[in-house]
């Protein structure tokens, strides 16, 4: 992978775990989105979390099935960073804003939708990783790939109604480890 | 009628668990999620276990986030220090290919005002006197700002400007991975604010932040070390030379002593004995840029 490959190279290469394709996202953009932050009253830090961030939810959307860019890539990154950029200084009255570089590239349809996670979610993320390989395997794969049972199934060399049971088992794993975490009483707590 | 009734007392047979099943593997039809919504109103029970189910197929997903995102970071640490160095090489032979275009026009300034004049063409008065004062001042204070530079500049040459770049960008770096097992936590942390001021043009506020954290520990070398490299960020070197020395003879044995290395040129035999300490010194292994630092200076 070089500076001549194509962005559906680059895509690929993200797809299949090769960490040269992120390389050249870093290369290729974060350049582009430092001038952003920094025309804008942010730091350099600050440009490094936002880019981070974008390109998180940028992966893991290029890993999910079914995923085709409508956009160029640079626009979507932008456009990503951009967003989340005007939503972090919104609250802040003293940041100087210049309105015509944010608002220079078109909005891009569909951009996803930043999840926000607790304290719980962290407790949870670390008990996960206690469940066996497979059941992290599968719970990964449709509750955060958003792939069909039945094709996780077909992968592992289970049947439908096989891979419907050892979900089910797996979450009821997780379930019960989370419920006997010393923190379970602090953290959760369900009106 | 009669499948509707049928239909109707099926799904009001459903028991609670077969809607949560449903639930858990996105298979809610629309009938069944009027049913999922009005149990998950009605029903407080209900609603603790959807709720809680919810925050579990949340965390999966926050576990397998962190996993990319450590995949970024990972990358982000081995790539930025060369980009963000990259990025300002680029800036600087910018620059100096605007002052050499800056000083062509000067050159060709003198011609032009004689050939005018020798072809006694009548000018064409296009801008206001205030407008010529503004423009004049505008351009003695950039040729002032080049002058300033350039004389602030002198002391470095190319290779020793490269070595001081991507020496404060890994210094830079290694102040911001700070974490929770980090034992100079709060020293990284001034490092970082520092960079900022810095950055933010604030000089007289990072010397003074760097005071206030020394404030009672003058032997540290790390004020020195860290007062260094405000100075040379600000493109005072010799103060910034002066300050490594003073860490150095504080003890430190590393930074300010690579530092020194590059900076001064001066006495070739206190330089090489200071590469040989720093290659023997243990603790500088941990410092990557510091090997590059002796390697290219080889």
């Amino acid at each position: 992978m070089n500076e001549q490959s194509t962005e559906n190279e680059i895509i690929e290469a993200i797809r299949s775990g090769q960490s040269d394709g992120i390389q050249q996202l870093y290369k290729r953009y974060y350049p582009m989105i430092l001038n952003l932050i920094k025309l804008n009253g942010g730091k350099s830090q600050d440009a490094e979390d936002i880019f981070q961030e974008a390109l998180i939810s940028l992966i893991s959307n290029i890993r999910k099935p079914g995923f085709t860019l409508t956009s160029k890539l640079s626009s979507y990154i932008y456009s990503i960073c951009r967003n989340m950029w005007y939503y972090k200084i919104r609250g802040n009255k003293g940041t100087i804003i210049d309105t015509e570089v944010l608002n220079s590239v078109p909005d891009i349809d569909h951009l996803p939708e930043m999840e926000t996670f607790e304290e719980k979610h962290k407790l949870i993320a670390q008990v996960f990783e206690n469940l066996n390989k497979e059941c992290q395997q599968i719970l990964h794969e449709f509750y955060f790939l958003d792939r069909p049972l039945k094709d996780i199934g077909v992968e592992m060399n289970y049947t439908e109604g096989s891979i419907r049971v050892k979900k089910s088992r797996c979450m009821a794993s997780l379930k019960k480890f989370v419920e006997d975490h010393p923190q379970y009483a602090q953290l959760f707590s369900y009106e | 009628m009669l499948k509707i009734i049928l239909n109707t007392l099926n799904y009001l047979a459903m028991s609670n668990q077969e809607l949560i099943e449903k639930f858990l593997d996105n298979s809610l039809q629309s009938e069944d999620q009027i049913l999922f919504d009005i149990t998950y109103k009605a029903n407080s029970d209900f609603r603790k276990q959807v709720d809680f189910y919810s925050d579990l197929i949340k965390g999966v997903r926050f576990a397998s986030n962190e996993k990319i995102r450590e995949e970024v970071r990972q990358i982000h640490h081995q790539i930025l220090p060369d980009l963000l160095f990259e990025n300002d090489l680029r800036q600087s032979l910018l620059l100096r290919e605007r002052e050499s275009i800056k000083n062509e026009i000067l050159a060709a300034k003198p011609t032009l005002i004689e050939e005018t004049k020798a072809s006694q063409t009548k000018v064409i008065r296009f801008f206001s006197k205030q407008a010529l004062a503004i423009a004049a001042s505008i351009l003695l204070a950039m040729l002032l700002t080049v002058f300033y530079i350039n004389q602030r500049n002198k002391t470095l040459d190319d290779a020793q400007m490269i070595l001081v770049t991507k020496s404060i960008e890994n210094i830079k770096q290694r102040a911001q991975r700070t974490g929770f097992a980090d034992q100079e936590k709060m020293f990284h942390e001034l490092q970082s604010k520092i960079f900022n001021l810095l950055e933010s043009g604030h000089k007289t506020e990072a010397l003074k932040e760097n005071q206030a954290f020394f404030i009672s520990k003058s032997e540290d070398y790390r004020y020195d070390q860290m007062q260094g490299i405000i100075f040379l960020k600000s493109g005072e070197y010799k103060k910034a030379v002066r300050s490594f020395q003073t860490a150095v003879t504080k003890g430190d044995e590393c930074i300010s002593k690579s530092m020194v290395l590059i900076l001064d040129k001066s006495n070739f035999e206190l330089n090489q004995k200071l590469k040989q300490e720093i290659k023997q010194t243990e603790a500088c292994e941990q410092f990557e840029w510091i090997k590059q630092v002796i390697d290219q200076l080889n």
